[in-house]
C-alpha cells in the first residue's frame, strides 16, 4: 500500500484519455500524463505507417496527408488508433503493454460496437493483464473529487453537458453542442481573412526579420519545400490559429456592448512570419458566440447551437427532479477551450440568470486551472489506483470466459 | 528531504540534528497479489512491505454488496404478479437493480424503454418495494406486522410534481412572490401599531369617562363589574398600591413613586410647582390622599395630551396624503383645517403644557415629524405652482 492517493494501492496501471485533439497517456497515481500529443498524424510509406507526435508533424513530407483516428469522439479507424497505442507505448512510456493494466477513457456516447472492439483490442493486440473503460465525464468528476456533477466539457470538436450521478453517467440528460475550439478557431480565420492577413504556417519559413507593428512582415521563404497536401498545409494553419487564440481570446464577465469592448487593453501577437498586430475588441468579440450564439453575426452555421448556459440548462432539466439542486451546485468544466480567461465567470453568471434564486449554482473551479484540460486523464489516474478499484477490473481471464461483450457487464 | 518525510521524521530536531540518526529504512517489494474480492483469479503487483505477512489483499474487506431481492418462480406466480408488469419488466428491474446497486435514478436511465415500456423512478421504486413487500409478509407470515412499510408512490409523484412546479417558476414570478410576502410582512406591522394605539386611545377614553364618573357618584357603591374595569384601566395609574410591608411615615406615600418614566414623573413634578403645590405638602390623612389624587390626574392629562399629539400628527400625515392622491378632496381638507383650529387652543388651566412637554423631549419627535410634514406640504404646492406655471 502506497502512493499519493488516499486509500490507494498502486498497480501500475496505464491511463489513456485519447481526445479529438490530443491524446494524454500516463502511469496512475501520478498527478499528470507522461505524454501529451497531438492525436492527429501523418501518412507515411510502407515502412513506417504514420508519423506520430508533435516534431514528426512538422516536418512537411511530400503528399503526406494529416489524419486522426476520432470521429464524433469515438475510435473509427482502428489501424491509426493503434499505430498511436503503439507509439505511446514504445516511445512515451517505454513499457511492455503486458504488464500494466489499462484504463482508457471514452465519450459518454460511445456506440456498445466500439467498445466491444476496443477491449478486444487491447486483450488480443496489447495482451494487457486487466482493461477498464470509463466515460470520460465520471473521471473529470473523480477528478474534483466529486461522484455527482455536471461535466461541462468544452473540448476542440463540440461541447457537451454530461449529468453524473454518484459516478454513473446519466444518458438522456447528455447535451451537445457545436460551439467549441474548432468553431472559434474558424471564426478567428475570418477574421483575419477580413483583415487580409495571411497566416504562413512555421514549416514555410527559413528566417524572418523583426518589423513593427502591423508592417508587411520581412520573411524568408524555405526552398525545396516537398509538395505538401492541403490537409497538412491547413493543420499547420491551425496550429498557429490556436496558437493566436491561445494568447488572446478572452471571454468578457457579461454580455458587452460596443463601448465595453473599445475600452478593452489590446494584445499584441507575433506571427512565425515576423508580422505582429495588436487584437482588441476581437479578442472578446470572436468568444462570445460561446454564450451568446444568436446576438451575435455566426460566420459558421451549423446545427444545434446551444449557448454554453443552455448546454447546462437543458441537459439538467431532463434529469429526475431530486439531482437537479446538486448539479447545479456542482457545475465542472473540463476541456481545453474553458481555459480561456473569464469562461468560467461567465458562465456562473448566464446558469445564475437562468435559474431562481432557491437554486444555488456553482462552477467548480478548484485547483491548478491547466489541470482542467487533464481532468479525465487525472480522473483515471485515481480511479485506477485506488485499492478499492482493483476487484472491477476486467481481467484476461475474464475476458477469455466471456468474450469482449464482457465491458458491457463490467463498465457501466 | 524527502527521505526524512518518507521515513515519517520531521527533517531537523533542533541542536540534535546532527545526531539525529536514520532509521533503518524498511524495504518494500513490487509482489504480486490475488484479491479475495474478485472470482477470478487475476494477479496484479504492488508494492508490500517485506515485513507484511498478510495473504489477503488489504482493501478486499472493503468490498459490500447490497443484498438484491431474489424470488422463486413459485414466489412470483403466487404472489408477486401485479397488473402492468409481466414477468420479463419485473426481471429486467431487477438486473438493473443488481447492476446499479439499487441506484433507481440510473435504473431509470438505463432502463429499456423500447422492450419494457416507459416507466418512471417512482414506477420502478414502487414495483420493487411491493415485491419486498410481499416477500416480507409471506417469509412472515406468522408474526403479525410486516417490518416494512410500503412505498408510497402517488405521495412521491405528488411531492415532484410540487417540487417540478417550484423549479419551473421564472425569475420574475420568484421576485413577485417576495415582494408581495415582503409587502404581508409591512402591512401586518403597520395594522399591529394601529391597534396597539387604538387600544392605548381606548384605555384614555375610559379612563376619563370613569373620571367623570366617579367624579359625580359615589365611589363606595361601585359594582364589582365597574371594579374590574377600574382596574383594567388603572394600570397606568400608580398610586393605590399598598406600601411595603412594615411601619412607615405617612409622607412616605407621597413620596411614593410614579410607575411610570423618568421623564412623566420629572414632568408631574413640574407642574406641582407651577400650580404652586408642591411636591411636599403637609402629610395629613386628607392631604395626602389629595395629593395622590392630583398626581394622578395630571398624569392622565399629559397621558391625554400626548394621544392628542399623536392623533394631530396621523390627522396631517392623512391629510398630506389626502393632497398628493388629488385635488378633488377639498371640501374634506377644509374640515380637518378646523379641526385641526379645535385642537389649536392646548392651554388648560394658563398652563403652557406644549411648552413643558417639549422641554420635557416627550413631544419633540411628534411635532418634529408634523412640522416636517408641513414643510413637505409647503414645498409640493410651491411644486405644484411652478407646474402649472411652466405649463401655462
Ligand atoms: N489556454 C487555452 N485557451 C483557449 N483554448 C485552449 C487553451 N488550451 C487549449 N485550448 C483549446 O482546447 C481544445 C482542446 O481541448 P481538449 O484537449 O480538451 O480537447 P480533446 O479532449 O482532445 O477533444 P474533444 O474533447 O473535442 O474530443 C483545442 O481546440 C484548443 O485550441
Ligand atoms: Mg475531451
Amino acid at each position: 500500500m502506497s502512493g499519493s492517493v488516499y486509500g490507494g494501492d498502486e498497480v501500475g496501471a496505464v491511463c489513456f484519455d485519447i481526445g479529438s485533439h490530443t491524446v494524454r497517456a500516463g502511469f496512475a497515481g501520478e498527478d499528470a500524463p507522461k505524454a501529451n500529443i497531438p492525436t492527429h498524424m501523418l501518412t507515411g510509406d510502407d515502412n513506417t505507417k504514420y508519423h506520430i507526435g508533435t516534431n514528426a508533424l512538422s516536418y512537411p513530407r511530400e503528399k503526406a496527408e494529416v489524419v486522426m483516428p476520432l470521429k464524433d469522439g469515438m475510435i473509427e479507424n482502428w489501424e491509426q488508433c493503434e499505430a498511436m497505442l503503439d507509439y505511446v507505448y514504445s516511445k512515451c512510456l517505454s513499457v511492455d503493454s503486458a504488464e500494466h493494466p489499462v484504463m482508457m477513457s471514452e465519450v459518454a456516447w460511445n456506440r456498445p460496437a466500439i467498445r466491444h472492439k476496443t477491449c478486444e483490442m487491447m486483450f488480443e493486440k496489447y495482451n494487457v493483464p486487466a482493461f477498464f473503460l470509463c466515460k470520460n465525464a465520471v473521471l473529470a468528476a473523480f477528478a474534483s473529487g466529486r461522484s455527482t456533477a455536471l461535466v461541462l466539457d468544452t473540448g476542440s470538436v463540440q461541447t457537451t453537458a454530461i449529468p453524473v450521478h454518484d459516478g454513473y453517467v446519466l444518458q438522456h440528460g447528455i447535451v451537445k453542442s457545436p460551439l467549441a475550439g474548432n468553431f472559434l478557431a474558424a471564426q478567428m480565420r475570418e477574421h483575419l481573412k477580413e483583415q487580409n492577413v495571411e497566416v504562413v504556417p512555421t514549416y514555410k519559413i527559413a528566417s524572418k526579420e523583426p518589423v513593427k507593428e502591423g508592417e508587411p512582415p520581412k520573411w524568408v521563404a524555405k526552398k525545396n519545400l516537398p509538395a505538401v497536401s492541403s490537409s497538412y498545409h491547413n493543420y499547420m494553419v491551425d496550429c498557429v490559429i490556436e496558437d493566436l487564440m491561445q494568447h488572446v481570446l478572452q471571454v468578457h464577465d457579461r454580455p458587452a456592448s460596443d463601448e465595453d469592448l473599445n475600452m478593452i487593453p489590446a494584445n499584441i501577437f507575433e506571427f512565425p512570419n515576423g508580422y505582429n498586430a495588436m487584437f482588441g475588441a476581437e479578442r472578446f468579440k470572436i468568444p462570445e458566440p460561446l454564450f451568446d450564439p444568436i446576438g451575435t453575426n455566426l460566420r459558421i452555421l451549423g446545427g444545434d447551437m446551444l449557448a454554453m448556459q443552455h448546454v447546462v440548462s437543458s441537459s439538467i432539466s431532463m434529469c429526475d427532479v431530486d439531482v437537479r439542486p446538486s448539479l447545479w451546485s456542482n457545475i465542472i468544466l473540463a476541456g481545453g477551450t474553458t481555459l480561456m480567461s473569464g469562461f468560467s465567470e461567465r458562465l456562473t453568471t448566464e446558469c445564475t440568470a437562468k435559474t431562481t434564486s432557491s437554486m444555488k449554482v456553482k462552477v467548480v473551479t478548484g485547483g491548478n486551472t491547466s489541470d482542467r484540460i487533464f481532468s479525465a486523464w487525472v480522473g483515471a489516474s485515481i480511479l485506477a489506483s485506488l485499492g478499492n478499484f482493483q476487484e472491477l477490473w476486467i481481467s484476461k481471464q475474464e475476458y477469455e470466459e466471456e468474450g469482449k461483450l464482457v465491458v458491457d457487464r463490467k463498465c457501466p | 528531504m524527502t527521505v526524512w518525510f518518507q521515513v515519517g521524521r520531521r527533517p531537523f530536531s533542533g541542536p540534535h540534528f546532527e545526531q539525529a540518526r536514520l532509521p533503518e529504512v524498511r524495504s518494500w517489494q513490487w509482489k504480486p497479489f490475488k484479491n479475495s474480492a474478485r472470482n477470478d483469479n487475476l494477479s496484479l503487483l504492488h508494492w508490500k512491505r517485506c515485513d507484511d505477512t498478510s495473504t489477503d489483499y488489504p482493501f478486499a474487506k472493503y468490498s459490500v454488496k447490497r443484498e438484491i431481492l431474489k424470488y422463486t418462480d413459485e414466489q412470483y406466480n403466487g404472489v408477486l404478479q401485479q397488473p402492468g408488469w409481466t414477468r420479463a419488466n419485473t426481471d429486467h428491474l431487477i438486473d438493473l437493480a443488481n447492476r446499479f446497486d439499487l441506484r433507481f435514478i440510473v435504473m431509470q436511465d438505463r432502463w429499456d424503454k423500447q422492450t419494457h415500456g416507459a416507466r418512471t423512478v417512482e414506477d420502478l421504486k414502487d414495483r420493487y418495494y411491493s415485491i419486498q413487500y410481499r416477500l416480507d409478509k409471506l417469509r412472515d407470515s406468522e408474526s403479525e406486522k410486516p417490518k416494512r412499510p410500503l412505498y408510497d408512490a402517488d405521495h412521491e409523484r405528488l411531492r415532484k410534481e410540487q417540487l417540478e412546479k417550484l423549479y419551473s417558476r421564472t425569475r420574475e414570478e420568484v421576485e413577485e412572490e417576495e415582494y408581495l410576502i415582503e409587502e404581508l410582512r409591512k402591512i401586518e406591522i403597520r395594522r399591529k401599531e394601529r391597534e396597539k394605539k387604538q387600544q392605548d386611545l381606548q384605555r384614555l377614553i375610559k379612563a376619563a369617562d370613569q373620571l367623570t364618573e366617579t367624579g359625580s357618584s359615589n365611589k363606595k357603591k361601585k359594582s364589582t363589574a365597574n371594579k374590574k374595569k377600574e382596574e383594567e384601566t388603572r394600570s397606568w395609574r400608580i398610586l393605590d398600591k399598598p406600601l411595603n410591608a412594615g411601619v412607615s411615615l405617612r409622607s412616605a406615600k407621597t413620596k411614593q413613586a410614579l410607575q411610570v418614566g423618568l421623564k412623566k414623573s420629572k414632568l408631574v413634578e413640574q407642574i406641582l410647582t407651577q400650580l404652586q403645590v408642591g411636591v411636599s405638602p403637609m402629610p395629613t390623612e386628607d392631604i395626602t390622599v389629595q395629593f395622590n389624587e392630583l398626581r394622578n390626574d395630571i398624569l392622565f392629562l399629559l397621558e391625554l395630551k400626548i394621544a392628542q399629539e399623536t392623533l394631530q400628527f396621523d390627522i396631517q400625515a392623512l391629510k398630506h396624503r389626502k393632497e398628493t392622491l388629488g385635488d378633488q378632496a377639498a371640501a374634506g381638507t377644509d374640515e380637518a383645517e378646523n379641526d385641526d383650529d379645535m385642537f389649536a387652543d392646548t392651554d388648560i388651566m394658563g398652563l403652557n403644557l406644549d411648552e413643558a412637554l417639549v422641554t420635557a423631549g416627550l413631544t419633540s419627535s411628534c411635532s418634529r415629524k408634523r412640522r416636517a410634514a408641513s414643510e413637505i406640504e409647503k414645498v409640493t404646492a410651491l411644486l405644484k405652482k411652478q407646474r402649472k406655471n411652466s405649463k401655462g
